[in-house]
């Protein structure tokens, strides 16, 4: 594992790839930290971090974008694949030169709270527990769009797919309540438009529209059942599990200030199941 | 050691690889010889561990490949068809990244990566990024990067496409030259290629094996009849008279001649026996001068050609003699296809 990471982190500083990153990063932070906390003299930290987010959704793909889907491109996975070396350390090797890329910026903004400190009363425990918070929220869209890079075979595609999904997580944590209704009618329809798209999936797999429809009745039946017998269980369902699972949304207990253990479990187990689905995709496309 | 046993790939309807099962022994040079989409490059995918087979096994010096996967990828080295290597990354970086990948010390990881530098003749571009490097240069660093970690076995796809002549004339020596120590194994569609650098011949057409044998007993194995050519000073009449008597001589073609009174002529002869000594004196008492007489050799090509060609026939009839049976349901055809006789031949010679 330590090869790859070393081997990663050097293809990120030998190009400009790396730098542009931390550059970013830098650049957006300090404008927004120089034109709130200093200029305009509020000791919340704050004020800095909750439009960093917003620059996540740039510098993530472009971390990302190439990690794997380069390699599949360039045919550089069959080094992978054939050397003595297995495919969770490969991904493992790699999550960590991009978080290492991802930390060198965050370790920066972190002297921020320092210099506020050194003019005035701030705290510290705050500010950095909203940093940790912040750049957990990286991690996570990190493993996400390194699961992205995995299932594109061209950087540009990945770096595009994985923009998007960035923006709509940030979007909908922002707009989710005006945009999607939380009426339970709406939630049922687009619990049924899944339970549709699922059985579609399940067509495509298994090549049989007999179990594809199985599939889809499957789901279907019980929560046709459910939107009966519990209506209310469909109020506001969708919304509220769009922000259950936004990475942008986990994150407002460490900006509120206090060690949120839900959301630092939540943001664990979002890395591990896009990295083990990272891996499991890369297993897959060595069967193929 | 490699063990490959009822190896098959299959993609969706197309079988690429067929039930192939061969072994490769150590301290030889094996040419993987086919034509293009035979199944060569599948093959060795499933050898080195970079694609799962549908069914079947590869062992490499007693591991198996997907069992084992850790023990048996350390025993080889593999260079796809398409170097994989980082454009961002300086040879010496690569390979000792390499290296260190295949478990090697930081320390030992540089060693082995000068001295596969040396080896593959590419110090001088050490320092140079991968991505500016030539195509041929480039290829040798994917050779060299098939030595670290000191592997039995090299595996190599193509090493030589898109190269220019002379890089050729390179990649053949070097070759031939890790041949002295080391098991390799090349895959080409050049036949002159498998010629010059291999002991040992695997044919593959179709996905299915169908000559194994080196290359010097190739011909001999695949054809029984010998061929001769003959040129003799006399008339064509009389020459032709004397060939008759002689019964083992199965045909006679006569051939351009390019000097007056002198009949030139191709014979095929039944069986392996050598009829030199028997033509000779039958044209001496005749009085006729023998110019010259040798034996023909099969050429790698005809071989090919022939066993490659045969292999599509066979593959065709017994498609059709399968669609027969399931139409009519008749008793299961009991016809062995000639090219599969020298495979089957094999199998015979190991048991015993």
């Amino acid at each position: 594992m330590s090869a790859i990471y070393r081997k990663e982190l050097k293809i990120y500083f030998c190009g400009a790839l790396g730098f542009v990153v931390m550059a970013l990063m830098l650049v957006f932070s300090g404008v927004f930290f120089t034109f709130t906390n200093l200029a305009q003299e509020y000791t919340d930290f704050l004020f800095t971090l909750d439009p960093m987010k917003l620059i996540l959704i740039l510098v993530v793909p472009l971390l990302t974008m190439r990690t794997i889907a380069e390699e599949r491109h360039s045919r550089t996975d069959q080094l992978l694949y054939s050397l003595p070396i297995r495919l969770f350390h490969v991904v493992l090797g790699k999550f960590f030169a991009m978080l290492t890329v991802f930390l060198l910026p965050t370790l920066v903004v972190g002297c921020y709270p320092l210099l506020m400190a050194a003019m005035g009363k701030v705290s510290l425990l705050a500010s950095y527990t909203a940093l940790f918070g912040y750049f957990l929220m990286g991690a996570a869209l990190i493993a996400l769009c390194t699961l992205i890079s995995c299932l594109m075979e061209n950087q540009i595609v990945a770096g595009a797919v994985s923009l998007v999904v960035c923006f709509a997580f940030w979007f909908l944590q922002r707009y989710a309540s005006g945009v999607i209704p939380g009426d339970a009618l709406v939630s049922f329809l687009i619990c049924m438009g899944v339970c549709l798209l699922m059985g579609v999936l399940v067509w495509r797999l298994s090549r049989s529209l007999a179990v594809g429809l199985i599939g889809a009745l499957i789901l279907a039946v019980p929560t046709l059942a459910l939107f009966f017998l519990k209506k209310a269980w469909f109020e506001r369902l969708i919304p509220d599990f769009l922000e259950a699972i936004n990475p942008f949304s986990r994150v407002a207990g460490f900006f509120y200030g206090y060690f949120d253990v839900e959301g630092l479990i939540f943001y664990l187990t979002c890395i591990f199941v896009c990295l083990f689905l990272t891996v499991q995709a890369m297993e897959a496309r060595r069967k193929i | 050691m490699i063990e490959v046993k009822n190896l098959t790939k299959v993609y969706g309807d197309h079988t690429a690889v067929d039930d192939l099962s061969f072994k490769i022994y150590n301290g030889k040079i094996y040419g993987l010889l086919g034509p293009n989409g035979a199944g060569k490059s599948t093959t060795m995918n499933m050898m080195t561990g970079c694609l799962a087979p549908t069914s079947g096994s590869v062992r490499i010096n007693g591991f198996d490949v997907v069992k084992q996967p850790m023990k048996a990828k350390k025993c080889i080295g593999y260079l796809p068809e398409i170097p994989p290597v980082y454009g961002e990354l300086t040879p010496f970086e690569y390979l000792v990244f390499v290296a260190e990948a295949k478990g090697v010390s930081y320390e030992r990881a540089v060693r082995q990566a000068q001295s596969a530098m040396e080896m593959t003749d590419i110090t001088d571009m050490s320092d140079r990024l991968i991505k500016n490097l030539s195509k041929g240069y480039r290829q040798r660093v994917g050779i060299a990067m098939t030595l670290l970690g000191d592997p039995d076995i090299i595996i190599l796809d193509e090493p030589t496409v898109g190269l220019d002549p002379k890089q050729i004339i390179e990649v053949r020596a070097l070759i031939q030259a890790l041949g002295e120590t080391k098991t390799v194994i090349v895959s080409s569609h050049i036949l002159a290629e498998i010629r010059e650098i291999c002991d040992h011949v695997l044919i593959i057409s179709g996905g299915k094996l169908i000559a194994n044998a080196p290359i010097e007993e190739l011909s001999e194995s695949v054809s029984a009849d010998v061929k001769l050519k003959l040129s003799v000073r006399g008339d064509e009449t009389g020459v032709l008279e004397v060939l008759n008597q002689i019964e083992e001589i199965e045909s006679c073609t006569l051939q351009p001649s390019h000097e007056a009174g002198v009949v030139s002529l191709a014979l095929c002869v039944k069986g392996e026996v050598d009829l030199r000594d028997k033509i000779f004196f039958a044209m001496a008492d005749r009085r006729y001068a023998v110019i010259s007489m040798e034996k023909e050799e099969e050429s790698l090509e005809s071989i090919f050609l022939r066993l490659t060609e045969e292999a599509a026939l066979a593959s065709g009839e017994k498609k059709s003699a399968r669609a027969k049976r399931s139409r009519k349901g008749s008793p299961e055809d009991n016809d062995r296809d000639g090219e599969y006789e020298l495979i089957e031949e094999e199998k015979e010679e190991g048991e015993n």
